[in-house]
């Protein structure tokens, strides 16, 4: 059994006992530890499922599970819910985002760095937890399922973790970033908005007939007075539907408005007072609108997009 | 892939005649292509516009010996005798009502001599939008894809003009068409073993050529992409003499600044008049012209 580490736990064990000997809670199993998880070969994580449950969906605030399993696998619900705690609302379930799959090594890599944080692996009950993260596999022939109940801190500290270990995989980078948003849980702080030291045109506008796509030079010139240290970062929104062709990523919530593609304009050293840098931006101008930006947000220096 | 074969063209651009208080800028070009039967060709004038103003690139006294069909268009309202497959054909004109728009003149076989005018009006730029430009390409007319060139976009033009609402808007030419001065530009070789693109990073820019005009010597201020090269500064007078090369070697990209003297190979000071700066690297030149005043 998991240890201890709130005065919850005895409520939550109690509630566990309740709802087993309700009638309807007959589903209620036992949760394995977290080492459990740890032990298991990286070859037997091919069936691992990880779900990320939004626990207050009934208080207005519907936010789909995050679900996701690894490549060789397909996600399902059916297997937690024989774990479901009494005590806690797991109808956001009922609804999971569609989602990612994870390579093992990446699976390993979130186990591994998960592990570090105590007050998650110890698969307690935070007060006023309101985020489930549950881990589940078949192993030794039978389903073992972890669950730890978060709350804000331990959340983002477990969402800075999974970023970490899928740092390589853009759609899980992806759909964890809109899932940490939605929960008020993304980790890290943004880059410092230097916008107002900068100054950003787009030049050269034509066709590039070979990809149907228009392209141009977007130079970013720093005016102020002192360097601006890479990474330097331009998101940029464009008026109509025109949009960029191959972003380099897209704003979390730490970079309002979320969602918004960036491009890297230096990714190391810095942009010296006065001097410039120029990058080629590809267009997708399907109705040839004319082009203008709607906004720029440059944003340099370390943090989290 | 499809070789244009041994072929020279000459553009002459006999006249970068500004007009400041109309921002109107002319161009005279003729071509001249040798060598070059059978080959099926689209000469195609494309024109963007990001600003709310109307603008317009005008084609004057298109002549040639070529068999050619009427033009083609795309984009916004143009009107003219190329519609017609006129020849000579005096007037046609591409306004920027919309974003894009686009001229092309299908070559059945190019003839010894292309003759045109462009004239590009712009009524002024506007706050915070892209400038309008100016570029010229040529395609195979069977897909309509472009020859490669040096185009830093690799959009693959042969030439592009900012139109910014000043006059006389800077001249970038890519290779394999060349800059020979005053006013001819030079496209032979065999176009299609060009790389496109040429690795270039950004385009070649002028930050500023100040004094302009100047009396005793002007600063060039530029900016060089990545990754940076071979650059060479050309000094031409009006007749397109080779007048002093202010540098002449490998930098890395960032800005720059070069001052010309005003004087000549020899180390004596050159005679009032118009010049010609031309930067050049890795395929691209870039060409603005001064005025020194004595």
């Amino acid at each position: 059994m998991p240890t201890m580490k709130h005065s919850l736990k005895p409520l939550w064990s109690s509630a566990v006992i309740m709802a087993w000997l309700h009638a309807g809670a007959a589903n209620c199993q036992t949760l394995s530890a977290y080492s459990e998880f740890q032990a298991m070969p990286v070859d037997s994580l091919r069936t691992l499922q990880v779900k990320l449950t939004y626990g207050a969906a009934s208080k207005g605030k519907f936010i789909p599970t995050l679900l996701f399993t690894s490549v060789y696998s397909a996600p399902t619900v059916a297997p937690f819910v024989p774990f479901y705690r009494a005590d806690f609302g797991y109808s956001s379930d009922e609804s999971t985002e569609p989602s990612f799959r994870a390579q093992l090594s990446e699976l390993k890599t979130l186990i591994d760095s998960v592990g570090t944080l105590a007050a998650v692996t110890d698969g307690g009950v935070d007060p006023g937890g309101l985020l489930s993260f549950s881990l589940q596999n078949y192993f030794g022939g039978t389903s073992k399922v972890f669950e730890s109940i978060l709350d804000a801190t331990n959340g983002t500290a477990v969402f800075a973790k999974a970023l970490a270990a899928f740092s390589g995989n853009d759609s899980a980078r992806t759909g964890l970033v809109a899932h940490a948003c939605a929960l008020g849980m993304m980790p890290g702080s943004p880059p410092q908005d230097v916008s107002s030291s900068v100054l950003v045109t787009l030049k050269g506008v034509r066709l590039n007939r070979k990809t149907g796509e228009f392209v141009g030079t977007v130079r970013v010139a720093n005016t102020s007075g002192s360097p601006i240290p890479a990474p330097v970062i331009a998101s940029i929104q464009l008026k109509g539907g025109v949009t960029l062709v191959a972003p380099d990523g897209f704003t979390s919530c730490l970079v309002p408005p979320w969602g918004t593609p960036y491009v890297k304009v230096l990714s190391s050293g810095s942009l010296a007072a006065g001097n410039s840098i120029q990058i080629k931006m590809r267009l997708d101008n399907p109705n040839s609108e004319r082009i203008a930006f709607q906004s720029i947000r440059v944003l340099a220096g370390t943090g989290s997009p | 892939m499809q070789r244009l074969g041994p072929l020279a063209f000459v553009l002459w651009l006999v006249c970068l005649d500004a007009r400041a208080a109309s921002a109107t800028t002319r161009y005279h070009v003729r071509m001249t292509p040798q060598e070059v039967s059978g080959l099926t060709t689209t000469l195609a004038f494309e024109f963007t516009s990001s600003d709310t103003n109307t603008n317009t690139a005008r084609i004057l006294n298109f002549v040639h010996d070529g068999r050619a069909q009427p033009a083609t268009h795309s984009g916004g309202p143009i009107y003219g005798k190329l519609l017609d497959g006129a020849n000579p054909a005096d007037t046609t004109t591409i306004e920027d009502f919309g974003f894009y728009a686009e001229v092309g003149v299908p070559f059945d076989s190019l003839g010894s001599q292309i003759r045109f005018s462009v004239d590009l009006t712009e009524a002024g730029p506007v706050a915070q939008a892209p400038p309008d430009e100016l570029s010229l390409f040529l395609l195979r007319q069977s897909d309509l894809t472009p020859f490669p060139t040096a185009d830093d976009l690799g959009a693959d033009a042969l030439f592009a003009i900012d139109v910014t609402g000043q006059a006389a808007g800077d001249l970038s030419v890519f290779s394999p068409m060349t800059f020979v001065a005053p006013d001819s530009l030079i496209l032979g070789g065999h176009i299609a073993d060009v790389p496109s693109g040429e690795g270039n990073e950004g385009r070649l820019r002028f930050r500023g050529t100040s004094p302009n005009p100047f009396s005793s010597g002007i600063l060039l201020t530029y900016e060089l992409p990545e990754p940076g090269g071979v650059l060479r500064i050309r000094v031409y007078d009006a007749a397109g003499r080779l007048v002093a090369v202010p540098f002449a070697g490998k930098r890395e990209p960032g800005v720059w600044t070069t001052r010309w003297d005003a004087t000549n190979a020899s180390g004596r000071t050159v005679a009032a008049g118009v010049y010609i700066i031309q930067l050049e690297m890795r395929g691209q030149s870039l060409v603005r012209r001064v005025v020194l005043t004595r």
